[in-house]
């Protein structure tokens, strides 16, 4: 009986490891990174691309209509800021809208999407919420600090949308996953 | 027999009282116009000091004001960029202070040039009385903080947010202050003695408008490519452990806070300016100069809202003085290292500051002059 509980539990850890590590690289460059609520997480992300030397084009506020398939991979940096949506001079609504608009046509034009949620607890609640929503649905693969899935949020979604979720104990170990999941 | 000796005694101490009160006011009365009305503070700088000069010289109206303070530069013998760190902007936020403090004691610049303003406001770090209309916040605190470092206990002021109302020398607008150029709803009345809320400054207005036009001026005429603005804030706030930076140089914000999470485990968010709202150094120092513009938030225990008035400054649980000063001075580190990378022309050199974690673990005093 213990002997088929080590096994049990050698065979469940084999898969969840599996399941954390995105085993194979999955996404094509060039990248597209957006800003999903106009948080400065954006920047960091640029960073973390930049140093993983993947190719991308930053466009914080790109609309549906700039997409045309050159870039084959949208990365989604998402969380809101009320101070980055002024700014930007867009309110929750209309990012939602662009969102959501950004996301089927990157779904035509199959591109793969990966969701990335590096600003913790300060990048969660209703308003960060109405955003994260709908892009794990769409996602293929998210990267998450874990300070901002205290909750759960997006292991739950990331189990509904049946994609793999990698969790990072803080931004810069986000680079690790994020560079591993392009070709 | 006895008596007599304490009475030689006695009057041996008044006389030594006498001749060093004496010699305090004579002191005092040849003192360089420009400390006229200024704390002098018990800062010992490091060897490689070049020289000091004063926020006057960059604006000779501040000179025998209770606005002037003193500039501490230091060179290195390459040639270099020069970075310009500003602690005391708002006199409560010690670790600020402080860590220009440790700047100055600590410092060997081997490349460009270091320019440190410890006490940007000096009217408001020798003004702690609480005024009704400030949030308590603004000036709770002990009037100086003490610290045991080898050469003995040493003694540094802590003050407040807002410039003297007495030293202003114009009324708080009793509408709420607006800044010349901001199209936002009024601020506080009180925000009109708000250093950071004042750049770029004015000559023909208050006295926190003329520091302001003053460090402006300094940031212009020394040509500094990376300021410096160190501030706390409420120690559970949103604003705690925050890089501000001007949008211009918000990429070098992002990937000197990447390497401070990858070699210090420190994780500090990042905001850039709001455009919108005026007067903040961060946002008025890159627009209005060249200079590459940053502001570090660290935790601060007494900008707590209900904290009590007693409540340790330095010694923290959570956040004690030494961690939040290292916090100041790696974030300056990591910034100056990657302009250096981008601007080999414009390299900034410098060693000597305490150790991140030593500085974290055991606090200033060990590395103190
Ligand atoms: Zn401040």
């Amino acid at each position: 009986m213990k002997r088929f509980i080590l096994i049990c539990a050698f065979i469940a850890a084999l898969g969840a490891s599996a399941f954390a590590q995105q085993s194979t690289a999955f996404a094509e460059k060039p990248a597209l990174v957006t800003a999903i609520g106009q948080s400065a997480d954006f920047e960091m992300i640029k960073v973390l691309l930049n140093r993983a030397k993947v190719p991308y084009t930053a466009d914080p506020l790109v609309k549906a209509e700039k997409l045309d398939g050159s870039a084959k991979t949208l990365v989604l940096v998402v969380g809101a800021s009320s101070k980055g949506l002024g700014a930007a001079g867009i309110s929750a609504e209309a990012e939602l809208v662009r969102t959501q608009a950004l996301l089927k046509k990157a779904k035509e034009l199959k591109l793969s999407i990966i969701v990335m949620h590096v600003g913790g607890a300060a990048r969660r609640g209703a308003m960060s919420d109405a955003f994260i929503k709908p892009c794990m649905e769409a996602a293929d693969f998210a990267i998450v600090v874990a300070a901002g899935d205290e909750d759960g949020l997006f292991t739950d979604l990331a189990a509904k949308a049946k994609i793999n979720l990698a969790k990072v104990d803080r931004i810069s170990s986000a680079g690790a996953p994020l560079a591993a999941a392009f070709k | 027999m006895v008596k007599q000796k304490k009475l030689v005694a006695v009057l041996a101490v008044l006389f030594l009282f006498t001749t060093a009160a004496h010699n305090v006011f004579a002191q005092a009365s040849v003192q360089d116009i420009h400390g006229r009305y200024l704390i002098e503070h018990d800062y010992r700088p490091s060897s490689s000091l070049a020289r000091t000069g004063w926020l006057s010289d960059y604006y000779p109206e501040l000179l025998g004001t209770p606005g002037d303070s003193k500039v501490y530069y230091f060179e290195g013998s390459k040639p270099g960029g020069t970075l310009f760190v500003g602690g005391g902007t708002h006199a409560n936020e010690i670790a600020g202070i402080m860590a220009a403090v440790m700047m100055i004691e600590t410092l060997n610049v081997e490349a460009g040039r270091v320019i440190v303003v410890p006490n940007m406001n000096s009217s408001a770090i020798g003004n702690q009385e609480r005024e009704p209309e400030l949030p308590a916040y603004t000036s709770r605190g002990p009037s100086w903080i003490s610290i045991r470092t080898s050469s003995g206990i040493r003694y540094f002021k802590y003050g407040s947010r807002a410039t003297n109302k007495a030293h202003q020398g114009v009324a708080d607008p009793s509408g709420g202050y607006v800044h010349p150029d901001s199209s936002e709803a009024p601020l506080a009345g009180w925000e009109f003695r708000n250093l950071n809320r004042a750049y770029p400054g004015r000559s023909d207005s208050g006295l926190t408008q003329k520091i302001a036009y003053a460090v402006m001026q300094l940031l212009i005429k020394e040509k500094v490519d990376v300021a410096f603005d160190y501030h706390e804030a409420d120690a559970g706030g949103r604003l705690a452990n925050m890089m501000v930076a001007n949008p211009k140089n918000i990429e070098t914000a992002a990937g000197a806070l990447f390497d401070l999470e990858l070699d210090y485990g420190l994780s500090l968010k990042l905001e850039p300016s709001n455009m919108e709202f005026r007067g903040l150094s961060h946002r008025e120092w890159g627009a209005g100069t060249d200079a590459q513009a940053f502001l570090i938030e660290t935790p601060n225990p007494a900008m707590v809202a209900d904290a009590p008035d007693d409540v340790d400054v330095v010694n923290d649980p959570e956040n004690p003085l030494g961690s939040r000063v290292a916090k100041h001075l790696y974030a300056t580190i990591a910034v100056v290292r990657l302009f250096s990378d981008e601007h080999p022309d414009k390299a900034i050199r410098f060693s000597g500051l305490p150790g991140f974690e030593d500085l974290s673990d055991k606090g200033l005093g060990p590395y103190l002059q």
